[in-house]
């Protein structure tokens, strides 16, 4: 596990809201905090880059590059041409972000949504690093592999 | 799911996962190896691992070597029970037995992974509740 994206996971949490959950099983989340995506995407990046490289919020998958013009995203080599944007894997409209966690007390060491991982990881994979999701799944003997967050 | 104490993790990339990240994940949560050890296969994609590989006790090259959750208790019981795999295949967002859409293609993939012995399917299930339990866990949401 990188430290450094696990400060640049926490960091880019500070930018979010917390979610209210209005399904059905909104009073049993309580327990379950979900983010939304930062309301202001310039000033979550230029807060990162702050502290960060962006080299390395390249590779924790908070930020990506695209081309303006063409809208799609590029790859290291073609410096000069593309825009920082916030992963949008992390910055869809109806985006819910759970942070994984290895214990209640580390920062996170991804990211999950609906869509994907911030690192870009197998979410069924990543969620098993989750120290809830370890806990459950040791008190109840199965894990459910589901198609909605 | 989570907040009712459920351990679930989204299907998402699941029907184009590759052999060795699924072996990863087998290994992860103890499902494909003998009950309560720590052997994972070291075989790659390229070379998919047989039944004896996956009980001869290799370590993973690649990867730092995961504990599945079997041998993670403070359990005494030399072989505690491997975790299963439930797919849900019901909508617990619309309480309804809406089946995703995903989900033939997921069960066709992890069908055919089974078929080569990466995954054991008599540790995955589907999840579909009937109308009548739906409606108490309704009654029970509201």
């Amino acid at each position: 596990m990188n430290e450094s994206h696990e400060g640049i996971y926490a960091k880019f949490l500070e930018h979010c809201q917390q979610l209210q959950s209005t399904d059905c099983w909104g009073h049993f989340a309580e327990n379950v905090t979900f983010w939304k995506p930062p309301q202001d995407e310039s000033a979550t990046l230029a807060a990162l880059q702050q502290e960060y490289d962006t080299q390395d919020l390249l590779e924790s998958g908070v930020a990506t590059y695209v081309y303006p013009a063409e809208g799609l995203q590029a790859s290291l080599p073609h410096k000069g041409k593309e825009e920082l944007i916030v992963n949008p894997v992390l910055n869809g409209p109806f985006s819910q972000i759970l942070a994984l966690r290895a214990s209640s007390q580390s920062d996170p060491c991804d990211l999950l949504t609906g869509d994907d991982t911030a690192s870009g990881r197998l979410p069924l994979r990543a969620a098993l690093d989750d120290h809830v999701v370890q806990e459950q799944i040791r008190e109840v003997g199965f894990l459910c592999i589901t198609f909605s967050m | 799911m989570r907040a009712v104490g459920i351990p679930a993790a989204p299907a998402k990339g699941l029907e184009q996962i590759s052999r060795k990240t699924l072996d990863e994940f087998c290994g992860a949560l103890g499902l494909g190896t003998p009950n309560g050890s720590m052997q994972l296969s070291n075989q790659s994609a390229a070379a998919p691992p047989t039944a004896a590989s996956l009980q001869d006790g290799a370590t993973h090259t690649e990867q730092a070597p995961c504990i599945p959750f079997a041998a993670m208790t403070d359990s005494d019981d030399p072989a505690p029970a491997k975790p299963r795999l439930f797919l849900v295949g019901w909508s617990p967002l619309g309480l309804s037995r809406h089946r995703p859409g995903e989900l033939p293609e997921v069960l066709r993939t992890l069908t055919n992974l089974g078929d080569s012995l990466v995954i054991d399917l008599d540790d995955l299930f589907l999840w579909r509740p009937s109308h009548a339990a739906l409606q108490r866990m309704g009654a029970r949401t509201i």
